[in-house]
């Protein structure tokens, strides 16, 4: 009897050990993120600013391949428009020579057109985001590395917190991307820019963990095809929607970003 | 289309595609004074740059929504964004001063996407007329960026040229590209200011006179290349076969290392 209960305690104990032995070691490839404070529950529409984002989120063409310049010329221009500070046009190609829909736009119009190229400069066309700003800017940012493309514009935003802030966008298709982009990015990601783009369907999660590794937030509205719209922002701004909407038959995601004070 | 006709298009098209850069480090660089548009539209002043194959162009007296009466048929345009609808470049555009309504300012023109772009004041001792440079980062077919810088110096004051100059060359040491400065330097090649340049540039034009159209009397404008790029002088040149300002533009072909 008093055999059967060692045996049987130590193979319990056995047990446990081995159980214990069989998990995972804890910590994630990612550095443990520091709690970033929650946003207040309800937004202050005062401290609010809209980018108007036009892509299918599909990557297949050109934006203005199938599509009326005049219906987005006339969007920005108009009452619509005026809610937004920028606006971008995901994908817009370039071809050397050529003149492109995209300044079909802003040619007579007191805009201005901004490219973020999405690969290595084409010898004839290169893939990218045209980006249309409402005031002239005198400091566009971005940086070209391998294969990582970041491009934006540095703007004055009138809400209810004064302060500039810069507008990027880059496609993200490998999570290393993202690490590159903090590496060289950090300050502003951590005080005053906010980065749109695409990122490729199946890395939403990931991107997510490393946004919030490196104590930033983000927000990830539903993909389609191939791709999901992603917003990052630092600690002090919060995406609160990536609305779909349509201008006539132009599929566009307004997309609201709030100041908050922490 | 009978096939030698089908094998001499193709190979023509193939050549034009390999006109301004054939992968080989080849690049067309250009400065152009505009005038403000005085003398002729963006329309022909496009048509001229996309005829001449530049590859970078900087660009001065570039106005945006501005009424001048002297270029009343300018009046309302934006010199940048037409110029870039011309000629299929990238364009970028540096605001000096408010203007008539708009702005005055300097802009550059690039077939190639500019990945980065900054205006820099310059120093404006005396209160003059502020003036500026402005800095894109271009990433070339081949991978590389290049930095062309584009300026417009001080008309009135040789003194404060000279600080402009050397404002610029502090501004440049820490880039590390390949940095290339094109401009209306408002000095003659014999001035302390251009002497000053010379020394840490290599200048890619030659002593032909740019200033004005109507009676050429003096070189102001000018295109370097920052000494250790590793560039080879092809071939420069004044642009004199149209006139379409008060300036004539100067045209560098260079070969990257």
């Amino acid at each position: 009897m008093k055999r059967i209960i060692l045996t049987t305690a130590l193979t319990a104990a056995l047990l446990c050990a081995c159980a214990k032995n069989t998990e995972s070691p804890e910590g994630p490839d990612t550095p443990p993120s520091s709690q970033l404070p929650e946003p207040p529950i309800e937004m202050n529409a005062n401290n609010t600013f809209a980018v108007d984002y036009f892509t299918d989120l599909k990557d297949k063409d050109s934006y203005f391949a199938r599509r009326d310049v005049s219906i987005a010329k006339n969007h920005i221009l108009g009452a619509e428009g005026k809610k937004a500070v920028i606006f971008f046009f995901d994908r817009m190609d370039f071809t050397v020579g050529d003149s492109n829909p995209f300044m079909k736009i802003c040619r007579d119009n007191n805009i201005w057109p901004y490219f973020v190229q999405q690969e290595p400069t084409g010898m004839q066309v290169t893939k990218g985001c045209g980006i249309i700003t409402k005031t002239a800017i005198a400091d566009f940012d971005g940086i070209y590395d391998s294969d990582v493309f970041l491009g934006g514009a540095d703007i004055h935003i009138q809400t209810g917190i004064p302060g500039r802030t810069t507008i990027y966008t880059s496609r993200i298709d490998k999570m290393a991307q993202l690490d590159e982009i903090f590496i060289k990015k950090s300050v502003k990601l951590s005080e005053n820019a906010v980065i749109i783009g695409r990122v490729k369907n199946g890395l939403e999660k990931e991107l997510e963990q490393k946004v919030a590794s490196y104590s930033c937030r983000s927000f990830i509205s539903e993909g389609t095809e191939g791709w999901s719209l992603y917003v990052i922002c630092p600690p002090e701004y919060v995406c609160r929607s990536a609305e779909s909407k349509k201008t006539v038959n132009l599929d566009y995601y307004r997309i609201t970003i709030e100041k908050i004070k922490l | 289309m009978t096939k030698k006709l089908r094998f001499v298009t193709v190979a023509a098209a193939i050549l034009f595609c390999m006109t301004s850069f054939a992968g080989d480090g080849k690049l067309r660089m250009m400065s152009y004074n505009l005038r403000f548009g005085e003398i002729a539209s963006m329309t022909e002043i496009g048509y001229y740059i996309k005829s001449l194959d530049a590859d970078i162009v900087a660009l001065q007296e570039c106005d945006w929504d501005t009424h001048r009466e002297r270029a009343p048929k300018q009046n309302g345009v934006k010199f940048i964004n037409e110029l870039a609808h011309e000629t299929g470049m990238f364009g970028i555009y540096g605001k000096t001063i408010d203007y008539r309504g708009g702005y005055y300012g300097i802009g550059l023109l690039s077939r190639y996407p500019i990945v980065r772009s900054e205006r820099v004041f310059l120093p404006n001792i005396g209160k003059k007329e502020q003036r500026a440079m402005l800095i894109a980062d271009i990433q070339l077919p081949d991978g590389q960026i290049i930095t062309y810088i584009c300026t417009h110096l001080e008309v009135s004051s040789a003194e404060l040229r000279l600080e402009q100059v050397k404002f610029i060359q502090k501004k440049v040491k820490s880039i590390k590209n390949p940095v290339f400065l094109a401009g209306d330097m408002n000095a003659q090649p014999d001035s302390p200011e251009m002497e000053f340049l010379r020394k840490g540039w290599d200048d890619l034009t030659n002593k032909e006179l740019t200033y004005s159209t109507m009676k050429p009397s003096m070189k102001i404008d000018y295109i370097y290349s920052r000494k250790g790029n590793g560039v080879k002088l092809i071939e420069t040149r004044v642009g004199k076969d149209k006139i379409l300002s008060d300036h004539f533009p100067v045209i560098a072909d260079i070969e990257m290392k």
